[in-house]
């Protein structure tokens, strides 16, 4: 292991710019303009950013409100007797389970990380006053808004029709409030011929939400190509901002099939037209297969952010220069191209030939290596550092195991006979939930934790943060894991009822989720309390190298005060917590020392 | 061996090649997770104890590299791949074999909203699949509306069921389903034995002690109970499902003795998404002796004779799957009820309203995308042409006006017992048919849409 050693990364100071220490100045991005007006109609990344944390986070709670209803619903395996109350409760769930799908992936998590932290940190990590189309931006945050609000209301007068219905209600139904019952996949034929009565409505609201995704992806591939400050070439890009980009990439290829998919399924619906429906002569696995073509995409589109994260914290908790700066970069970009290839992999049961199955699988094993030697990269910047456990380190560190156990699961499935036996059950449950909200939700959150100060310039309290992380970390391996076994045992997905054998294994989950919902409440109280009695953040408040961490916290309008220049990302050289202001700051005398007896190699500062 | 008393945990018993073929990558996949797993958290662990913050520790912030670990640690994952590809690819082969597999039994399995129905080989169509043991069987799967899964989790095997696709799966169960097993027996000359409650899932069947088919059956969930009862002078066997009370007469004059029995079975699932009733979109699979197999299958071929076309309604309501969706009490479910429905005036969308005569019942079942009624939607399966002979049609008519107040005719026929079997079959069915051959007496296919 001491082979470990490299080397010496180009380095640059805070010094050198001539900031250091707590600006302290009184006017900051959010008191830069009052009214709601100044809100709505904003052109600043930061404010969108805002905005968009808001709408997230509210859809997000929106999800996790019935992620909780669904596992209360499956504490007992209900009645299967064929009666009306039986079907109505049946009904029910099927609303709870699309709602939970549906919202959690078109308004939580394929948004979160990049429209969250990529609107307020990617400008700022190139240093830029603002990203290249703010106009555009606005946009996308509108679109968002509005198609997250006609889509939630939706499933929802649908939720309320369903609930009334189970119990007995005389009601009206809501406008439009018919449910929704086919999952997020919207699985024809039975979504164009048999499912209830709002797919149209709830495909032209994704229909919208994906122009949102394609127009925020056109303008953070546009940033970091004209926006990149002096000094910062495309190999001293934060990771971070690799993430962001190969996601782009994804979200402006993919999102149109998504689309035009969609438009097709209602042209089916409301003319009638015959493409997926086997009655009309069109081909219900032609649907899979445009839906997957985007959805395993969209899979990366959710998670290559959240890796992106991980290496900012990995690098600042360690105190250590990323291992494999080279690597993790490429590897970004390598698993953007290659997903574009894997689709088929979703339907190795579907009756797809063994030939071109067969490429599907071998391709999504490619896959897996991109990933695995990023979590061994994440290791290598661990190993020999410093390491800090902070809220957003433990948070980092809970990513890496949950992604390592739902990247080692995904073996099963991609091996062509072990997914016989394992898929449409709890196991693919239970695996994309460790990647999807094992990873990406643990990355947001610690991203969360990590950006907070500098969003709100307040630092949230360690012991409340720990403790949630308890919670949130044991109650989704409680919720989970069981899901593993049950789903190997033989129990199907998107089941209202179950048998008896199964009720053990469905109880630990229920009980792990209510312990999950308690711990993310907690997190979020111990979040909006740093709003109001937080510690006042320095600028730096954990020793950040990447240029975010150079200007104040809260930023002001235009973000930095001077023009900053770059140099290496990853530049820790001479960053000394400081007593006094309760961050850290660089000293150029010690990084110089650092840099020269680090390395024989010996560099300049920039 | 590891693999035994993890077995216990991760998978069900093998029962067929295929499980044979599977469960070995299967284990080694779980040794790889278990052990990269374990290294990565160990690796957390060590780091963040040997490497955490401590005041004075001088540490290098400069990034760490090496070329021998970094082609190491690709190198290792990517064999690793490799292998786990290579025999998925064989496994998947064994499973979807590009040629068909000689002598072997073929059934043709039918999903729709919400039951399956097997056909077998001799045209006959049964709610349960009966397969021989160590004998492989080709499985042609059909779709009469959505996509369906047809999952044996036992056997390791699954496929979707594609409406407009001829599917196919196979397997050959290697272990046979263990025989039925007494769990409560009435002598007519004895007092009423105490209930039985059941204590996990179960299927059980009521069987006269002269015979190995059950007049009954019936699904039980932990908590529930089996007895037998004396009521009115009148004997009968009660299964107590979910609060409600489900009656069989019994007849001491065919048989001195009645038991409860255990029927042992693997589980069929559904396991595509395909609407409401998705979750109870289950079946049983019974694996038997060839032997057992063709008594079996003789005795489904042949109507009870003490049967009348109303009781031979009734039945076909339940093995069809009718039930599923059309209840008999009055209660709205997917489809309307079959309560005082014949007879009545029917409401229609987007067309007058009509009398549910026998016409109407007829094309309802077999153009069940016609006249839809009004509150309802077109969700009813669109094969049942395909599955039911004409006279079954008749019995579900006299079993629809048995229960409807508006049907003011004569019930005489329909209660008739040995009518239905006359119209239906000629009596001198013969009582052993091997299985395989098509019955001599079966009818010509029905009428089938379109």
């Amino acid at each position: 292991m001491s082979a470990i050693t490299g080397p010496l990364p180009h380095g640059h100071g805070d010094a050198a710019t001539g900031h250091t220490g707590d600006s302290g100045k009184p006017d900051n991005y959010l008191t830069h303009g009052k009214g709601i007006a100044s809100w709505i109609f904003t052109l600043d990344h930061k404010r969108i950013g805002l905005l968009y944390m808001g709408g997230v986070l509210t859809f997000f709670a929106f999800g996790g409100f019935f992620a909780v209803a669904l596992r209360t619903m499956l504490w007992s395996p209900h009645v299967n007797d064929n009666s009306a109350a039986a079907t109505a409760s049946f009904n029910l769930y099927n609303n709870f389970f699309t709602l939970h799908g549906a919202v959690m992936v078109f308004l939580f998590i394929i948004p979160a990380v990049p429209a969250i932290m990529g609107n307020f940190i990617l400008p700022m990590q190139l240093g830029a006053k603002d990203v290249a189309f703010p106009r555009l931006n606005l946009l996308s945050l509108w679109i968002y808004w509005l198609g997250g609000l006609f889509f939630v209301y939706l499933l929802f007068s649908g939720v309320y029709h369903a609930y009334a219905s189970a119990h007995g209600w005389q009601h009206d139904t809501l406008p439009g409030g018919f449910g929704l019952d086919t999952g997020w996949t919207f699985y024809t034929p039975y979504s164009s011929s048999k499912a209830m009565g709002s797919v149209t409505m709830a495909v032209m609201g994704v229909f919208f939400l994906g122009f949102s995704s394609i127009l925020t992806g056109v303008n953070f591939i546009a940033t970091m190509h004209t926006l990149r400050p002096k000094g910062m070439t495309w190999f001293r890009m934060p990771l971070f901002l690799w993430a962001l980009y190969a996601t782009s990439i994804m979200q402006i290829l993919a999102t149109p099939v998504l689309a035009i998919t969609l438009l097709l399924l209602a042209c089916e619906r409301l003319v009638g037209v015959g493409i997926f429906d086997p009655r009309l002569g069109g081909d219900p696995v032609l649907f899979q297969h445009f839906f997957w073509f985007y959805s395993h995409p969209a899979v990366y589109i959710m998670i290559l952010p959240a890796m992106g994260v991980i290496s900012e914290l990995m690098v600042t908790f360690s105190r250590k220069h990323i291992f494999g700066y080279n690597f993790i970069a490429m590897s970004s970009l390598a698993i953007a191209l290659v997903s574009f290839l894997v689709w088929g992999h979703h339907m190795f049961v579907s009756g797809q030939s063994p030939l071109s199955a067969s490429i599907f699988s071998l391709l999504t094993m490619a896959v897996a290596i991109p990933s695995a030697v990023k979590v061994f990269n994440w290791l290598g910047t661990m190993y020999k550092g410093d390491i800090r456990l902070e809220v957003p380190m433990l948070y980092a560190l809970g990513f890496i195991y949950l992604f390592t156990i739902g990247g080692l699961t995904g073996l099963f499935l991609a091996s062509m006979s072990t997914d016989i036996h394992l898929t449409h059950t709890y196991f693919i449950v239970a695996h994309f939930h460790y990647v999807m909200m094992g990873s990406t939700l643990f990355a947001f959150l610690g991203g969360m934790y990590y950006w907070w100060p500098k969003m709100f310039g307040r630092l949230a309290e360690k012991k409340p943060g720990v403790i949630a992380f308890i919670f949130v970390f044991v109650g989704f391996n409680l919720t989970f894991f069981p899901q593993f076994i049950m789903g190997a045992r033989g129990m199907p997905r998107r089941y209202a009822f179950y048998l008896h054998k199964f009720e053990i294994f469905h109880r630990c989950s229920t009980i792990g989720a209510y312990t999950m919902a308690t711990g993310l409440v907690l997190a979020g109280i111990n979040l909006l309390m740093a709003l109001r009695t937080g510690r006042k953040s320095p600028d730096n408040p954990w020793g950040g190298s990447t240029l975010e961490w150079a200007t104040s916290s809260p930023p002001p309008h235009d973000n930095f005060n001077y023009t900053p220049v770059a140099g290496d990302p990853y530049d820790l050289h001479g960053l000394e917590y400081d007593e006094k202001i309760g961050g850290w700051v660089r000293n150029e005398e010690v990084a110089k020392k650092s840099r020269e007896a680090s390395h024989h190699h010996g560099v300049a500062p920039a | 061996m590891l693999q035994a008393p993890l077995a216990a945990i991760w998978l069900p018993d093998a029962a067929s090649k295929n499980a044979a073929a599977y469960d070995p990558l299967f284990y080694f996949i779980l040794g790889v997770n278990v052990f990269f797993s374990s290294l990565i958290m160990a690796m957390l662990i060590f780091f963040v104890f040997k490497y955490r913050h401590r005041e004075g520790r001088p540490h290098d912030p400069t990034a760490g590299h090496s070329t021998a670990l970094e082609l190491t640690w690709t190198i290792i994952p990517t064999m690793l791949v490799l292998v786990i590809f290579y025999f998925g690819f064989r496994g998947y082969l064994h499973a979807n074999p590009p040629q068909v597999i000689p002598n072997a039994d073929s059934v043709t399995a039918n999903g729709a909203m919400w039951n399956w129905t097997f056909t077998y080989a001799n045209n006959h169509t049964d709610p349960e699949l009966h397969l021989v043991v160590n004998k492989p069987t080709n499985m042609e799967l059909q779709s009469a509306d959505v996509i369906h899964d047809l999952d044996i989790p036992a056997f390791r095997m699954k496929k979707d069921v594609v409406p407009g696709r001829y599917n196919k799966e196979w397997f050959e169960p290697t272990v046979a389903s263990a025989p039925p097993a007494t769990v409560l027996v009435w002598h007519d000359s004895k007092p009423v034995p105490a209930a039985f409650v059941a204590d996990e899932d179960g299927y059980y069947g009521v069987y006269p002690n002269n015979s190995e088919f059950p007049i009954a059956t019936t699904d039980l969930v932990p908590g529930e109970s089996l007895s037998f009862e004396k009521k009115d002078g009148k004997s009968v066997a009660v299964s107590m499902h979910y609060g409600k009370r489900v009656e069989t007469a019994l007849d001491f004059e065919t048989a001195p003795e009645y038991a409860w029995k255990k029927i042992d079975f693997y589980d069929v699932y559904c396991a595509m998404y395909c609407g409401t009733g998705h979750s109870i979109m289950l079946a049983k699979c019974i694996v038997q002796t060839q032997d057992e197999f063709d008594r079996w299958m003789a005795h489904q071929i042949v109507w009870e004779p003490r049967m009348s076309y109303v009781d031979r309604g009734k039945e076909l309501a339940g093995q069809m799957g009718c039930v599923t969706c059309h209840s008999h009490d009055g209660a709205a479910m997917t489809g309307p009820t079959w309560k005082n429905l014949y007879g009545s005036t029917v409401e229609l969308n987007g067309a007058p309203s009509v009398l549910a005569d026998d016409a109407y019942i007829e094309e309802s079942i077999l153009l069940p995308s016609k006249k839809i009624v009004k509150g309802f939607e077109d969700k009813m399966p669109q094969d049942f042409g395909t599955k039911l002979k004409p006279n079954d049609i008749t019995a579900l008519t006299w079993y629809m006006k048995s229960i409807s107040a508006n049907y003011k005719g004569d019930m005489k026929v329909g209660l008739k017992v040995g009518a239905a079997m006359k119209a239906g079959h000629p009596a001198t069915q013969p009582t052993t048919v091997p299985a395989g051959t098509p019955s001599p007496t079966s009818e010509p296919p029905a009428v089938t849409p379109h």
